[in-house]
């Protein structure tokens, strides 16, 4: 009797919910790094879900077929064909269609001075500006199927006139993300929308070998020890110890300064701190400026740290286009050039990739 | 009524005042300093003690800064409020700085990169304040009364905001946080090298503006009663503007604009003693004004494990108030 | 003495014009005239704050604008109709701005500065405000001060323009008598202008009348002229 009334409970209960079809379970979702992206595929459908770091509650979810087999007729999809025109408002967007060889499918960039993918350059773009004083008829008229954007903002502007229109608006939190395979691994999205996921998958093993390659070679010896930031206004802004920079460090063997600091976003810290700690420093990193003069005309103070003194200072400055558009999706690169830097006197320059020594 | 020896005691105070708190902002930061770095960072230095370093390269510098800044800001004030007979009346409302923010923000809003490359923050300040002063100046000499002046220095200032304004909208985010925190004020620009050449400059304008104490103190009559007196009136304005110009523009160049200091210090100085004579205003306002801006140095300091206080923001605190507290007072 | 020629007095145009007067020394020169008329400018232009329009004046045969300010402050002072009070600013104080020709470059008064304030304190009666802020005493108090003020700058000549327009009548005679005794005794030329006229004709005063109809100044004699002035 009991069996029996618990049975028809049972019943009840998976006739009454529905099956939950909203949310990618953990086992179906083939992003391993990624903390804001989410793919499931399937030989039919394929699910991509992007949650929004500042409300977890709000989830954008995109059905796409699964562009290899044919079409299920009686699916709706927000994405129906592969894109071929998107328009794309962050540099890491370029570079990750850079890696993908899908240059011409854009369309559309924030800024074309900001741009380094020559192929880019050559062909153009139109141009849309700032994301928050975005114009809607620009992007239309660019022809875009979809746009993908940082999300700065909560909110995309123009974002329910341009879904009316079919236009589909995609955020792209990649520079929240923190592991920096969780950053690369976007590059995923750019392929399942594309109808090149196998190429993106295999590109991004690729990136994920490497890196770990590296990893493995260098992680050992922490004997370099490092400072990363810049003076900015009254303060110096660094890395905390959690953030996506310190992992870089971290994995690359590198000994960060600020490594037991909790956080993941930027600490502050007086000047005199900043004099105080860094009498042993071996490396610079990031000051944000590409020769000596630009940091002593900001803070001439700064003379009297030692890595300057010694110029053991590296920056990505000097081809800022270039970090920006392929520091995200290639952190492998990243890897090597600290890899690289830590070799001291032996290391040959011309092997790095973003960094130059800042002089 | 306050007698003469108890205004001099009370300058003595504050003196001191300022002695103990500069030997005080020395010894106080982040890193621990002895009492026994403190001789040789100032006098027999080495470079290569961390404490002498920190004290005479970081402290040094903040202090002295805290002090000029102080004092100049406040005998600006003092200039600007006997020119125009307006308590309200600060060592901005020429639009001197507004030289100094529009050159500041070309250089780091606009990536024109001659402002930035070329002459840094400072040289773009300075330079800034030097062709508005000259400007003001100019306009100064063939205004007939001191409310075109007034009325020229607000409009002068709204044009540049505007100018500012569309610079920001279509800068980069750390661009525009670079200009807000140039916009905040800081005393920690200068330099150990720079400080003689700053100081000297303070007191040599500090000597210019004991020539016009006599005609100061006429022109809280009004400038008729000066001309009455025998004294050019044009001559006199231009001279109170050339002097406010060489205190707020140097100060602007090295610290970018601090509130209030100018405003608050002058109508203090007048309510504690009493008084419209400028040769003691002028030896208070200094007084008081370099104490009043140590203090909020020194809060700031102690403040730093808390909580980040740009300088603006704690002159404003301290000083809106007061000048609410004038205001009501002058209603009454 | 201070002559005029073929003077026309304006600010940025035309009020009156004056064919030939002197206003000698030892004597209360009286300006009298409808409101409006221009006895202020006329006073301000005697001070070297205005330039007449036309023609020259001279003080002690030497042209008024031949004077340089400094030196022109050493002959004429000038107390205007309106005075304000400043906060902060004694009576004490205030009455040794007067003395800005004789103090020091800081402003800095002498023993004599000292003693010719507290003289002019006591012949005006405001020993009891000294210490007073100019801002906190009445209207008729601060034109007493200012007389002073203009008592103590010890020139040959003092222009009042309207000087008791603020004060009662024992005050209004009080400065009257006062005019006339410094005039005489210390050999003073002072021109005012007023309207107090019941008052001021009962002082022996040369007197001048700006008419309306012909807006050119006339010495008169009697108060006739004044009466017909005023109530055509």
């Amino acid at each position: 009797m009991k069996l029996i009334l618990f049975g028809f409970f049972f019943l009840l209960i998976s006739c009454g919910t529905k099956p939950d079809d909203s949310q990618i379970k953990d086992s179906e979702n083939l992003c391993k790094y990624s903390k804001w992206l989410r793919i499931s595929e399937t030989k039919d459908l394929v699910r991509i879900e992007i949650t929004n770091p500042d409300d977890p509650s709000q989830i954008v979810k995109l059905k796409l077929p699964n562009f290899k087999s044919n079409k299920n007729k009686s699916q709706t999809y927000d994405v129906k064909n592969p894109i071929q025109r998107i328009a794309v408002l962050s540099s890491t967007h370029i570079g990750m269609l850079g890696e993908l060889n899908l240059i011409d499918r854009i369309v559309a960039v924030a800024d074309l001075k900001y741009v380094h993918n020559t192929k880019l350059k050559n062909k153009g773009a139109i141009e849309l500006g700032e994301e928050q004083l975005i114009s809607a008829e620009k992007i239309i008229s660019s022809g875009a199927e979809i746009v993908i954007y940082s999300g700065f903002s909560n909110e995309f502007p123009r974002q329910n006139l341009l879904h009316k229109i079919g236009i589909e608006t995609i955020p792209n939190y990649d520079w929240r993300e923190v592991h920096p395979l969780g950053r690369a691994e976007w590059i995923l999205l750019f392929g399942y929308l594309t109808g090149h996921a196998d190429e993106a998958k295999n590109k991004f093993n690729q990136i994920c070998t490497n890196y770990e390659n590296i990893k493995d070679e260098v992680q050992g010896n922490k004997s370099i020890l490092t400072l990363s930031g810049n003076m900015t206004g009254d303060f110096w802004y660094a890395p905390a110890g959690e953030s996506y920079h310190a992992q870089l460090f971290d994995d690359a063997g590198l000994s960060y300064l600020f490594s037991n600091e909790k956080g993941t976003g930027s600490l502050s810290l007086s000047f005199e701190k900043i004099l105080g700690i860094t009498d042993n420093v071996d490396l610079w990193l990031n000051p944000g400026f590409n020769n000596k003069t630009q940091i002593l005309k900001t803070h001439p103070k700064s003379r009297l740290l030692k890595p300057l003194k010694l110029s053991s200072v590296f920056c990505y400055s000097h081809d800022t286009n270039k970090y920006w558009e392929l520091s995200a999706c290639r952190p492998d690169l990243i890897l090597s050039d600290y890899a690289e830097l830590k070799k001291g006197i032996q290391m040959e320059s011309n092997k790095l990739f973003f960094y130059k020594r800042v002089q | 009524m306050i007698g003469v020896k108890s205004h001099t005691v009370l300058l003595f105070v504050v003196f001191v005042g300022i002695l103990g708190l500069s030997f005080f902002g020395l010894m106080l930061g982040d890193i621990p300093t002895e009492f026994s770095d403190l001789y040789p960072a100032l006098l027999d230095y080495s470079s290569q003690d961390i404490n002498q370093v920190i004290i005479r390269e970081i402290r040094l510098p903040r202090i002295m800064m805290a002090i000029v800044s102080g004092a100049a800001l406040s005998v600006a004030g003092m200039l600007m409020q006997t020119l125009f007979q307006n308590p309200l009346a600060g060592p901005y409302v020429l639009g001197i700085n507004s030289g100094s923010s529009l050159m500041v923000a070309l250089g780091v809003l606009s990536g024109v990169g001659f402002f930035n490359s070329e002459l840094g923050l400072i040289g773009s300040a300075l330079l800034g304040a030097f062709v508005f002063g000259l400007f003001i100046l100019f306009t100064a000499s063939f205004l007939r009364n001191q409310i075109g002046l007034l009325l020229f220095g607000v409009m002068l200032g709204s044009f540049v905001s505007a100018i500012i304004t569309i610079l920001e909208a279509g800068s980069q985010a750390e661009a525009l946080k670079s200009f807000a925190l140039w916009s905040m004020g800081s005393l920690n620009n200068a330099t150990v090298e720079q400080i003689p050449m700053i100081f000297s400059v303070f007191i040599i304008t500090c000597f210019l503006t004991f020539f016009i104490i006599k005609p100061l103190n006429i022109l809280v009559l009004g400038e008729e009663e000066c001309r009455l007196m025998g004294y050019d009136i044009k001559k006199i304005r231009i001279l109170i503007v050339f002097i406010t110009a060489l205190f707020t523009g140097l100060i602007t160049a090295f610290c970018g604009p601090i509130a209030f200091v100018g405003l608050a210090v002058p109508n203090l100085t007048r309510m504690l003693f009493k008084t419209q004579n400028h040769m003691l205003l002028l030896i208070a306002n200094l007084l008081f004004g370099a104490f009043f801006l140590l203090t909020c140095d020194i809060t700031i300091q102690l403040f730093s494990d808390i909580l980040l206080i740009p300088i603006n923001a704690l002159t404003s605190l301290i000083g809106a108030p007061f000048v609410i507290y004038i205001l009501i007072r002058k209603l009454r | 003495m201070i002559t005029l020629n073929n003077i026309v007095i304006g600010f940025d145009k035309d009020l009156f014009t004056v064919d030939r007067v002197g206003f000698q020394k030892g004597k209360v020169h009286v300006l009298t005239g409808k409101n409006g008329i221009g006895k202020s400018a006329f006073l301000r232009t005697l001070s070297g704050l205005l330039k007449p329009l036309q023609g020259e004046i001279s003080l002690d045969d030497k042209a008024l604008d031949k004077y340089s300010d400094r030196e022109l402050s050493t002959h004429i002072s000038f107390v205007s109709s309106s005075q304000k009070g400043v906060s902060f600013l004694s009576v004490d104080a205030y009455l040794m701005l007067g003395r800005s020709n004789f103090t020091n470059m800081f402003g800095n008064a002498s023993e004599e500065d000292l003693k010719a304030v507290e003289k002019a304190k006591s012949i005006f009666g405001i020993t009891h405000l000294s210490h007073k802020h100019t801002n906190q005493i009445s209207s008729g108090e601060l034109q007493l001060c200012a007389i002073a003020k203009a008592y103590v700058q010890e020139t040959d000549y003092i222009l009042l323009d309207e000087p008791t327009a603020h004060l009662d009548y024992q005050n209004k005679k009080r400065v009257y008598e006062l005019l006339k005794q410094i005039s005489i005794d210390q050999n003073k030329g002072i021109i005012i202008s007023t309207h107090d006229l019941d008052l001021a004709f009962k002082f022996p005063f040369n007197f001048y009348l700006i008419k309306e109809s012909d807006l050119k100044l006339h010495e008169i004699e009697g108060f006739n002229d004044i009466e017909n002035e005023f109530n055509s």
